[in-house]
């Protein structure tokens, strides 16, 4: 059975809401230019920090600042639920403003060049990417073997978001891929070159 | 009275697009297996109650050294003849179940160890392979999952760049002014302020899902290509090779004594009795230790109970401490039931991301005249059918008919399919909705046809009054449903 939460984590959770409230009155009267405008994001955020380190130090070791995290979030989302219901319908239909010329799928010359590019890159190039900054990022780090290859995960996982996000982004996405092959190879070549040396 | 100059400088409005495109296309192709994912990830939050809810008949067990002995000696007796180990679920204050495996079968004991019958589980473990592994064999299904991790990170990056608006908008929900703009907001408040939990949700869900991937690189890179070495880091050491002949009642009963005496607060969960009816039988015990992100420690007993090595999961290097608490982060387990319930929530929250993410580009096509009707309606099918098969297939298999996984997936593509034939994506919502709840419905009649009194104690009476509670949810919104107008509507927009 969990103990009971100390009185700490009371106060931390009144901080919280209490950061939160303030960020939430600065975010609806953003028009104002008084001590609220001036000081309502530094200290709602301020507070929302003390809450969280009173949660950390209220004694229950490393899940109590999970355990804060969570609480911010799900207090935050309670203040976008209470604004959306209180927000009444318009009076009149809102006519959304047209996107852009160029949002949505071009389906224009080289697009399926550009959906190729896009799915090599994706399902191969960026894993690749991932996987050779991972093993390089294992190169470098020094400690206990445990911590090495953690790192060796974190960043073979990052390195991947981010060569994905990097593929998508790309107005040639070709290039991209090319760049990040270039990339992969050039990470891997410290790791492997030698081993291929040896044998 | 002078304007201050905004702190935040502007982004490029390229920059934005860009993003934008990179995160809907990735969104876009990835949607159905996330919204699938999250689902069953949210679903199975509450594993432990729902194991109980499903074996509403087996007795509550507590956990004592002597009955736990007891109920190994008893099923060394029910196990396959080339079972090289025998495991064992141990009652927690959480489980509450004393589960060994003979097979593929799961038998319950009581705290006194006296079997008391089969404690099978096929919707519970159908649901939590179904979100581990897709139902798929071997590791094939493990790894997609994993890079479904991959993908959740690659959008919160995608999607965090392509918000200008994210502080001007930080509390903005316009409930009622249209499909589009209440789906919008939705998605990206929800996507901003549960950015922490969905970052940690994919950043453990993609190790965990790829951990094989992870080992084979370091093992091919960096160990010749000896796996287990290079797992051995975070794993720690490997089961007892002392020769110490059978384990008896009295041996198992001493290790936990060596257990308690030697960390008075652990709580044993799990056992492994490994090279069992040899000469050189071994004990592992995961016990957990209060207050821990780790899953467990795991500590080994030879033949005579005594401890011979522990793995040092709890107090060993950061990295292999970080690695045993995937689980528990994962799935939301250490914070007693209220962060079970946030889980669950904002698990939700993930859920309705992937699903409102699809229905903005339709909505956002719709009112441009890129029409695609029957993709609407396939995807509103899909989006109400998924949890309508898992009601499907949990009926069928509390009455004792078929497989989870077969059942799930047949009923998932038949209604989605059949959506389509529907004339608007409106009627298509609003018949998956009454249809879940009808499915709920009679997922609480079976199952107190099935366990009768047991169906309204304990965990099984709070599943029940749960699924009722999605069930009414589901029909009330149907039936005050605000006006969905979405601006500028094309004709034949299939709403």
């Amino acid at each position: 059975m969990d103990a009971p939460f100390p009185i700490a984590s009371i106060f931390a959770s009144l901080a919280v809401v209490a950061g939160l409230a303030l960020l939430y009155l600065r975010w609806k009267e953003r028009k104002r230019h008084d001590r609220l405008a001036r000081y309502g994001v530094a200290g709602g955020w301020g507070l929302i920090a003390a809450g969280i380190v009173l949660w950390a130090i209220s004694g229950r070791k490393d899940i109590a600042l999970s355990v804060a995290v969570c609480f911010v979030m799900a207090a935050a989302l309670v203040f976008v639920i209470l604004h959306g219901l209180r927000l009444p319908a318009p009076r009149r239909q809102t006519r959304a403003r047209p996107d852009s010329e160029r949002d949505g799928l071009d389906l224009g010359a080289g697009y399926w060049s550009r959906f190729m590019a896009r799915l090599f890159g994706s399902l191969v190039v960026a894993p690749l990417f991932g996987a050779a900054a991972g093993a390089f990022s294992r190169k470098l780090a020094f400690g206990f073997e445990a911590d090495r290859l953690m790192i060796m995960a974190f960043v073979m996982l990052f390195a991947t978001a981010a060569a994905l996000v990097g593929q998508l982004f790309a107005a040639r996405p070709w290039r991209a891929c090319a760049g990040l092959a270039v990339a992969a190879v050039l990470l891997a070549t410290p790791v492997y070159a030698p081993m291929l040396w040896a044998s | 009275m002078s304007r201050k100059s905004p702190i935040w400088p502007k982004v490029a409005a390229d920059f934005v697009q860009k993003n934008l495109n990179g995160h809907k296309i990735l969104g876009l192709a990835v949607a159905g297996l996330l919204y699938l994912i999250c689902l069953s990830g949210t679903v199975t939050v509450f594993y432990l109650d729902m194991q109980r809810w499903e074996t509403a008949t087996a007795p509550e067990a507590v956990f004592t050294p002597q009955g736990v002995a007891k109920a190994v000696e008893d099923a060394r007796r029910l196990q396959p003849k080339d079972a090289t180990s025998l495991s064992a679920y141990l009652p927690t204050p959480d489980s509450r179940r004393l589960l060994i495996n003979a097979g593929k079968d799961h038998i319950a004991y009581d705290s006194a160890g006296r079997r008391t019958g089969k404690a099978d589980m096929p919707v519970v473990e159908g649901l939590s392979a179904l979100h581990y592994e897709l139902n798929l064999p071997g590791v094939a299904g493990v790894v997609i999952v994993g890079l479904g991790g991959v993908a959740i990170i690659a959008l919160l990056i995608g999607g965090l760049l392509a918000h200008p608006r994210i502080f001007k908008d930080a509390f903005l929900w316009r409930l009622r002014s249209g499909a589009r703009l209440n789906r919008s907001d939705l998605h990206n408040r929800l996507g901003v302020w549960a950015a922490p939990f969905h970052l940690i949700i994919a950043v453990t869900g993609a190790l965990i899902g790829l951990s094989q991937i992870i080992v084979l690189v370091a093992g091919l890179s960096f160990y010749k290509g000896d796996l287990i070495a290079a797992a051995a880091p975070l794993y720690g050491d490997m089961s007892a090779k002392t020769v110490a002949g059978r384990m008896d009642e009295a041996a198992i009963v001493n290790a936990f004594g060596n257990l308690k005496h030697a960390f008075p607060d652990a709580r044993p969960n799990y056992l492994i009795l490994n090279n069992l009816n040899t000469d050189h039988e071994s004990l592992t015990v995961w016990a957990d230790l209060p207050d821990r992100l780790i899953y467990a420690e795991q500590f080994e007993f030879d033949g005579k109970g005594r401890r011979v090595a522990r793995h040092h999961l709890n107090d060993g290097p950061v990295g292999k401490q970080v690695w045993s608490s995937l689980y528990k982060l994962h799935f939301g387990s250490f914070g007693g039931t209220w962060v079970l319930w946030v889980y669950a929530l904002l698990g939700l929250g993930l859920t309705a991301i992937c699903a409102t993410g699809m229905d903005i580009w339709l909505l956002k096509s719709a009112q441009k005249g890129q029409l695609h009707p029957r993709l609407h309606r396939l995807w509103v099918g899909y989006v109400w059918a998924a949890p309508t098969a898992m009601c499907v297939a949990a009926v069928t298999n509390l009455t004792g008919g078929g497989g989870f996984a077969p059942i799930f997936w047949t009923a998932l593509v038949l209604l989605s399919v059949a959506a389509v034939g529907l004339p608007n994506a409106r009627l298509v919502s609003r018949l998956g909705r009454w249809l879940l709840a009808v499915l709920l419905l009679a997922l609480v009649g079976v199952h107190f046809t099935t366990f009768e009194s047991a169906s309204v104690t304990g965990s099984a009476l709070w599943v029940n009054l749960s699924l009722l509670a999605i069930g009414l949810i589901c029909t009330i919104s149907t039936l005050h449903e605000p006006s969905q107008k979405i601006g500028l509507v094309a004709p034949h927009a299939g709403h």
